[in-house]
């Protein structure tokens, strides 16, 4: 697919999303919504895709489904952070009782996080087109994160994207983000959800996607990297 | 910045690439957008209804609407019906009916005919099939979701005809499975 070739003057496809009260009202109004490039740059891509298979990497939103559903796409949702958590959470519960009274005892992260992704994003290789990461890849622990985005590189089909948001500074709130239109993304506050654990240099960001053929990052003024990765 | 470039491209995207987000001529509409909560689900006067406390494996049919606020394993086929999962409801089944309520937990496929509700307290896992979906923020979901469009619709498979009226209303139960 050779979605670098386009020409960039060809005019995007009409769209628009959320006539009803998700984008319209007031109460949408007074959420706090940003100017997405990254996103306006992502559906510029993924423009000439018809039956095209997206997965969202976090909660399930009805104006996010709904925006890719209108277009023909077929929606896959997995909250990766929270399935993460819940995973976690059990895990370490399940091997400190195995453990008994041993005060000693070290969680083996790398081992849960092996052991996750046999359960999770457990799709065919080269089945999406495009990937939502939102605000996942600040928040990952250590030994999962490049796990995690070395599957997210298998489940893509060649030219397919990822889309994600690094932070420029630590986070005071985590956020969950929704689409709101092609052009802004609407951010959710999910206080004390996840404590934020890296801020990234760009440098290191783009050797954490080495793999990918090329990278694009855009800064908005509220510091937020978006990061926009293709396979 | 972009890497490994292999042909020219402008740094950030012309706006004139892009059509305005207003006032385009939109798809059928295939997705309900919504804010404002949906009401705790009533089961209908004449539904099947699966209380708290009691557990059923087995394989449903018929034509009843059908309540489920209990633990329910097997598969559920009401293709004219609404199946609504209450919230203390515990599904592991796939459910094909018109219309698909859930507030509670499901870990199974979901075939709506005419639509999908994943309510605020809703738990899915497994995939979705419908005409629309409506979901409640809050609803925690993990699979795929295909719409399907009204002229492409696939009529659910009817096994009601199979199936002896039982004891449980216009539900049927197949009597090798029965209750647990």
């Amino acid at each position: 697919m050779a979605w670098l070739a386009k020409n960039r003057g060809v005019t995007i496809k009409a769209q628009t999303v959320g006539a009803g009260p998700t984008a319209a009202s007031p109460v949408a109004a007074a959420r706090s919504a940003r100017a997405s490039n990254g996103l306006k740059e992502f559906l510029w891509l993924l423009n000439d895709v018809e039956h095209g298979r997206l997965l969202d990497l976090g909660p399930v939103w009805q104006s996010t489904v709904g925006f890719f559903t209108e277009r023909g796409f077929r929606v896959s949702t997995d909250d990766l952070l929270r399935t993460w958590k819940d995973f976690c959470g059990a895990e370490e519960a399940r091997l400190r009782e195995e453990a008994g009274a041993n005060n000693g005892f070290e969680v083996p992260r790398e081992e849960i996080a092996d052991r996750f992704l046999e359960y999770s994003l457990a799709y065919p290789p080269e089945d999406f087109h495009a990937i939502l990461a939102w605000d996942l890849f600040d928040y990952l622990d250590d030994e999962l994160l490049p796990r995690v985005i070395a599957r997210l590189y298998d489940v893509l089909r060649p030219g397919g994207l990822v889309l994600g948001v690094f932070h420029s500074r630590t986070a005071e709130k985590f956020h969950r983000y929704r689409i709101l239109d092609p052009l802004s993304l609407e951010l959710v506050p999910a206080p004390g959800y996840c404590p934020h654990r890296r801020i990234f240099q760009n440098r290191e960001i783009l050797n954490l996607f080495g793999q990918f053929r090329s990278s694009k990052t855009f800064v908005g003024r509220d510091q937020l990297r978006e990061g926009l990765f293709v396979k | 910045m972009w890497r490994k470039q292999t042909e020219a491209r402008p740094s950030t995207p012309k706006a004139e690439t892009y059509a305005p987000p207003v006032a385009a001529p939109r798809a059928p509409q295939a997705v309900e957008h919504m804010t404002s909560p949906v009401s705790v689900p009533v089961p209908s006067s004449g539904a099947t209804r699966l209380t708290p406390g009691i557990s059923v494996k087995g394989a449903f049919s018929g034509q009843a609407d059908m309540f489920v606020d209990g633990e329910l394993e097997g598969s559920v086929n009401l293709p004219e019906s609404s199946v609504t999962v209450g919230q203390n409801g515990r599904v592991s089944a796939d459910i094909a009916a018109r219309e698909i309520i859930v507030q509670g937990a499901v870990h199974g496929n979901l075939h709506g005919r005419e639509r999908v509700l994943l309510g605020r307290s809703s738990r899915v896992n497994g995939d979705v099939e419908t005409q629309r979906i409506m979901i409640e923020d809050g609803a925690r979901f993990r699979g795929h979701i295909t719409m399907v469009r009204v002229k492409e619709k696939q009529p659910v498979a009817d096994t009601s005809k199979e199936e002896a009226p039982a004891s449980l209303g216009a539900v049927s139960l197949r009597p090798k499975e029965g209750l647990s």
